[in-house]
């Protein structure tokens, strides 16, 4: 087995933005990103295929605008950025299609995740999924990176463009709603 | 970060009971590398000779102006300032040339008087 290279964002960089080593530096932003990307993505369509098919657009959209990154940014929360909007556009999409109303919750992901073969949660996992479901976009958003992922408020704040306070207020909102969901659903 | 969450968050733990599919990211990787499309990168404009030495140039041109014009400002005030020293020097000049041809003058009276002096002893040496 060949020996990983250790990942050194600021050479990644340099080298995305040489025509000659671009494709295989974009290959290791592949290999070191796909797996917290694809988690986050998850938890917001739910559904694996969805998730795949997402994160494959996000990767396609970040190498066809590699030309436009110019290192201003930590590549991980651009990719953050563009993998959130895919996950909304997508949802949105779904929503359409689904005849539901864009200012409706995204309760109707988790409707089938039952079902779902990649899914083996208890019925506690399940519920507090549906209790995610029902928050807004945004504090759907926040409370999975700060409780999946663990992310610190101030990179929340660069990938979100929303102040520190306001994303912990809407942390704090968020939990008391799943809260609230956990009591009416006992 | 346990502070901020609930107690109902901390009985559930931060496994949210998805999965993927047996050697999902491997496999995603490699397809994925397969299937992207070639991407030109627009090649960064090197910077000429001149762009890079431009802002030396002008700076070099700002410090010489600033000096011309110093110049010109003490050239004035020199020239204001020998128009009076040669003023001066002339006055001097003429004040000594004065003083020159009066010593002149007296030498000459001096001499004329002693050399009438002289004849009229031989003349007359009672009138001494």
């Amino acid at each position: 087995m060949a020996a990983r290279l250790k990942y050194d964002e600021a050479d990644i960089i340099d080298q995305l933005h040489q025509q000659s080593t671009c494709r295989s530096a974009f290959g290791r932003v592949i290999e070191h990103y796909s797996e917290q990307l694809y988690w986050h993505i998850r938890r917001m369509v739910i559904d694996h295929d969805d998730a795949n098919d997402v994160l494959q657009n996000t990767f396609i959209k970040a190498w066809t605008n590699i030309d436009n990154f110019r290192g201003d940014a930590k590549l991980s929360t651009w990719l953050y950025k563009i993998a959130i909007n895919e996950s909304i556009t997508f949802i949105n999409k779904k929503k359409v299609q689904n005849n539901i109303s864009l200012d409706d919750d995204d309760s109707f992901l988790v409707n089938s995740l039952e079902a779902d073969r990649y899914f083996d949660g208890d019925e506690a996992q399940l519920k507090l999924q549906k209790a995610i479901a029902t928050l807004p976009e945004k504090q759907r958003l926040v409370f999975n990176m700060r409780y999946y992922d663990e992310m610190k408020y101030e990179e929340m704040s660069e990938i979100l463009g929303t102040s520190v306070g306001a994303l912990k207020a809407s942390y704090h909102h968020a939990l008391k709603k799943i809260e609230t969901f956990f009591e009416n659903n006992d | 970060m346990k502070k901020e969450d609930s107690k109902i968050l901390e009985k559930l733990g931060k496994d949210a009971g998805f999965k993927v599919p047996d050697n999902y990211f491997n496999d995603f990787n490699s397809k994925l590398m397969e299937s992207l499309p070639e991407v030109k990168l627009t090649e960064e404009e090197k910077p000429t000779l001149w762009v890079k030495v431009r802002p030396f140039i002008y700076m070099a041109a700002m410090f010489v102006g600033v000096w011309l014009m110093m110049n010109i400002f003490s050239i004035g005030n020199n020239a204001t300032s020998n128009q009076r020293e040669a003023k001066n020097k002339t006055s001097i000049t003429h004040k000594d040339n004065n003083s020159k041809e009066v010593n002149d003058y007296n030498n000459t009276i001096m001499t004329y008087e002693d050399s009438v002096n002289t004849n009229l002893e031989k003349v007359n040496p009672i009138a001494k």
